[in-house]
């Protein structure tokens, strides 16, 4: 186990490195760069600030020096910005990652009961209900429904903000600062999580579904272990077991931010950056986000790889 | 076959949701009718339903305005989008860095309506010569208390020279001062045109006249010596990014707290020269183009700059308590010719182009009348500006003469040919933009009426901006920002000037814009470039298209802005009150 960790990470590194540059190619070979897209400069303005910036030497050479500062911790300035790449993800990330969270847990919590039960009701009235809401929820358009649900509930009925993560201008502190921000956050959060837990409902409809048809599930049936038993304890383990990889991905979504919930509730999260970051061609603050989620990709393959083992007998033995 | 028939009734109740949540909205947009209805009885004061598409247009209705915003009594929160936390005069580059750098930091000059100068933080003389600029402090502090000297002046002025300052100013293209350069170039430890007379004068020379100096020396935000001096060595300015978020100047208000994506909250500088401002407490608070509307109306927000259209305007007008102020803006949006490709060598083949598109058309599509068709390239609120030009005129005959002229005759296929060589432009569009949406179904209409074929190349806007620089392009719409002094329009009409994109050359152009830059005089200047924008506009070395409008929405509780296209709000922030 710990030999196979391990190499694991070892693996790791090369293809991070492999990563790296391709983004930097990547990012590099796009048509313009930040200085010559400032109309207004003089050209010999522009070819100073290409050689304060680097901007002038060879794309490898350029790749290099990033590397070297990278691995120093340096990840460079934004140039959007004029502060390090760190402080700008610091100020914005967390915001990100905060909403994202509390809508993982209950999107995941919610599609697993509702999965669940609809899976051992089967074409039940139930199941065709959920069938039905699922489907609702997930043709919704995430735009228009986040501006209805601003529309209905902050500028009609007042329950809640039209925007923003805090009352512009408070000085709460302590729990009256959690509660201006669940004032805040529980209308997002609600649209978000409608929106994504439909999918997963019906992954995990599909994975109990099948696992109920299994020969240990009618032998522990047979036995006449109690129903909820066989379920809860016999199929849910095993019905979980592909979410292991399903959660793994969701680890980089925690904090790259999403469009919907920064452009249509207001939220300070980083998404928006990123966006303008790719639109400037601010190619450090690029390079670090974009990084940051690479290696956070790995790590979270990683992560579902070592649950696997701890979770399934089966993969250990291979 | 029974659970088949369910999962179809599912699909098909799905739908049926979605279908009335569209139909919910629409019945909440209908809500609204009634309201409208009211409003519209009331619409005798603003005339017969003739579109107001300039100037200010008070509340109908103030009455309306929610508590929210009536009970915050000593503060007024602008809507701005994000600012990037750049709050240093020497550094802002966006729009909303200027606005909170504006805020917080004073000026020797205030731009006045109509784009000249006037004497804010200091009264300014010009030499005979008019390479010297001489600066007499008035009694101003900053925010800390302690006097805005020669001394500060000098210090914020010099660090635009130094060759690690990367922040957006050109300086040595607007205002070269004797000894820049060497400075610059670490020969000099001070600029020997900035000379410190005494703790009130400052005197700056420049090597030759440069009428856009006094943007430079008069509208860069003074920073204190004692709090940058630290952040500052010749040769090294990178202390001074640790400082952006912890400004402190002369200007009408002071940081109180910055929240990055959500608010910079400011308070009254009560050292301010101007007298202390009568609103306590201003917020600026990121909002997005989305929920500008809906922030106001829930009294969230008392000021944004929501995006110009019919539907906004009405939409304003229905919520009742919102003052708005329509101005021209300052840029115009134009389609570039590559001046250097053959087919459009000659300026006959610019003029057809010209004449063969139905501009009104493009800028009515987009722009639902909130904007004009313009002919040069400036505002029609500068003192510049002149309307003795050509009109341009949708003219499709006129534009096949001109092209039969310039010897692009129809072909058998009915594409004008000339030297063997079919007529095919090549359009370079960014998308998303609205403009381009516009442009290339009624281009493609009207150019394959005159013979020409029109394709259109869609992009990123960093895509067409490189071939634009590269001058690898037929045809591409771009939109230009104007200052409020049209010499600022050398780099784009001047044989090789830096933002002469196009290729353009005309000597005469270029002798009357050397005329312009050399002297001060409004009045002479005046004509000069009557003739400047004549020729450019017989010229064409791009075809004008439009000049927009700029939209601020406030609320009616907040009194006092006098904003024009020139004059920006931030000006007010002194003066406004709550009523």
């Amino acid at each position: 186990m710990k030999q196979y960790a391990i190499r694991r990470i070892l693996q790791i590194i090369p293809t991070i490195i492999g990563v790296s540059i391709v983004l930097f190619g990547v990012f590099a070979m796009a048509p313009g760069n930040f200085v010559d897209s400032k109309q207004t400069i003089s050209d010999a303005r522009k070819a100073e600030l290409k050689e304060k910036f680097g901007l002038d030497k060879p794309v490898h050479e350029r790749y290099f020096i990033w590397a070297k500062n990278t691995i120093q911790g340096d990840l460079g300035m934004s140039t959007q910005h004029q502060q390090p790449v760190t402080t700008v993800m610091n100020r914005y990330m967390w915001n990100s990652f905060i909403i994202a969270a509390i809508v993982l847990v209950l999107s995941w919590t919610i599609a697993i009961f509702v999965g669940v039960y609809s899976a051992i009701r089967q074409y039940s009235f139930f199941d065709g209900i959920i069938t039905f809401l699922v489907f609702a929820l997930m043709s919704l358009p995430s735009f228009f429904i986040g501006l209805l649900a601003i529309k209905f509930f902050a500028v009609d009925m007042k329950w809640a903000p039209v925007g923003g993560m805090y009352t512009t201008g408070s000085n709460a502190t302590g729990m009256a600062k959690v509660w201006d921000l669940v004032q805040h956050m529980w209308l997002p959060v609600s649209v978000l999580t409608a929106l994504s837990v439909g999918g997963l409902t019906r992954y995990f409809r599909t994975s109990m579904l099948e696992v109920v048809r299994q020969d240990y599930i009618r032998t522990a049936r047979a036995k006449g272990v109690k129903p909820s038993t066989v379920i809860f304890k016999h199929a849910l383990r095993n019905a979980l077991l592909p979410a292991i990889t399903l959660l793994g991905m969701e680890i980089p979504a925690l904090f790259s931010g999403a469009m919907i919930t920064e452009q249509v509730f207001n939220w300070p999260g980083i998404g928006k950056i990123n966006l303008a970051a790719l639109q400037s061609r601010d190619y450090f603050l690029l390079m670090g986000f974009t990084m940051f989620l690479a290696a956070l990709t790995l790590v979270g393959n990683f992560v579902s790889d070592m649950l696997y083992r701890i979770a399934d007998p089966r993969v250990r033995m291979k | 076959m029974k659970k088949r028939l369910l999962t179809v009734l599912s699909l098909v109740l799905a739908f049926s949701l979605v279908l009335t949540a569209c139909g919910g909205g629409d019945s909440a947009e209908g809500n609204k009718t009634p309201d409208s209805g009211q409003t519209d009885s009331g619409k005798e004061t603003t005339g017969e339903g003739e579109l107001v598409t300039e100037g200010v247009i008070p509340a109908p209705d103030a009455s309306l305005n929610p508590e929210a915003a009536v009970n915050r009594k000593d503060t007024a929160i602008l809507g701005i989008t994000d600012p990037s936390g750049i709050f240093n005069p020497l550094y802002a580059e966006s729009t909303y860095d200027v606005y909170l750098v504006e805020s917080i930091f004073a000026q020797l000059l205030t731009i006045n309506k109509d784009g000249t100068f006037s004497p804010f933080m200091a009264d300014y003389k010009v030499s005979d010569d008019n390479k010297t600029f001489t600066f007499t402090l008035k009694d101003a502090k900053f925010s800390d208390g302690k006097p805005v000297t020669a001394e500060d002046v000098a210090f914020t002025i010099t660090a635009l020279y130094d060759k690690d300052y990367d922040g957006p100013s050109d300086v040595m293209q607007y205002a070269p001062l004797v000894g820049a350069k060497e400075y610059k170039e670490g020969k000099a430890t001070s600029i020997a045109g900035i000379k410190v007379i005494d703790p009130k004068t400052i005197e700056f020379t420049n090597t030759e006249v440069k009428v856009l100096a006094l943007n430079v020396f008069g509208g860069t935000g003074i920073l204190p010596k004692h709090v940058y001096g630290a952040a500052y060595k010749q040769g090294n300015m990178s202390g001074m990014k640790d400082l952006f978020a912890k400004p402190v100047g002369a200007g009408a208000y002071k940081l109180e707290k910055y929240l990055p994506g959500q608010e910079v909250r400011l308070v009254a500088n009560e050292n301010y020269f101007m007298g202390a401002p009568k609103i306590k407490n201003l917020i600026y608070k990121t909002t997005t183009e989305e929920t500008r509307m809906q922030l106001l109306q829930t009294g969230e927000t008392d000021f944004d700059d929501p995006s110009v259209s019919k539907d906004q305007m009405e939409e304003i007008k229905n919520i009742g308590f919102l003052d708005s102020v329509l101005n021209p803006t300052n840029g115009y949006g134009y389609i570039a010719f590559n001046n250097k490709d053959p087919k459009f060598a000659d300026k006959k083949v610019r003029q057809a182009l010209t004449f063969g598109l139905d501009r009104k058309q493009i800028v009515d599509t987009v722009y639902q009348g909130y904007a004009d068709v313009v002919n040069i390239p400036q505002s029609k609120v500068s003192w510049a500006y002149t309307d003795e030009v050509e009109k341009y005129e949708f003219n499709l005959d006129k534009a096949k003469t001109l092209l039969d002229e310039a010897g692009w005759k129809v072909g058998a296929d009915g594409i004008r040919e000339k030297d063997g060589k079919k007529f095919k432009i090549n359009f370079s569009a960014t998308t998303p933009n609205v403009v381009n949406e516009a442009i290339i179904p009624i281009a493609q209409k009207n150019y394959k009426d005159l013979g020409i074929e029109f394709v259109a190349d869609q992009m990123d806007f960093n895509a067409m901006l490189d071939k634009y620089n590269k001058g690898n392009y037929d045809m591409l719409f771009l939109a230009a920002g104007l200052t409020p002094d049209p010499q600022d329009s050398e780099g784009t009409f001047r044989t090789g000037g830096s933002q002469n994109k196009t290729g353009y050359s005309n000597p005469k152009v270029d002798e009357l814009l050397k005329k312009s830059g050399s002297t001060l005089d409004v009045e002479e200047r005046k004509g000069i470039f009557k003739e400047i924008y004549q020729q450019i506009n017989e010229d064409l070395p791009m075809m004008f298209v439009y000049q927009r409008r700029d939209l601020f929405t406030i609320n009616h509780r907040i009194q006092g802005f006098d904003i024009s296209p020139y004059r920006r709000f931030t000006n007010d922030l002194a003066t406004i009150q709550i009523q």
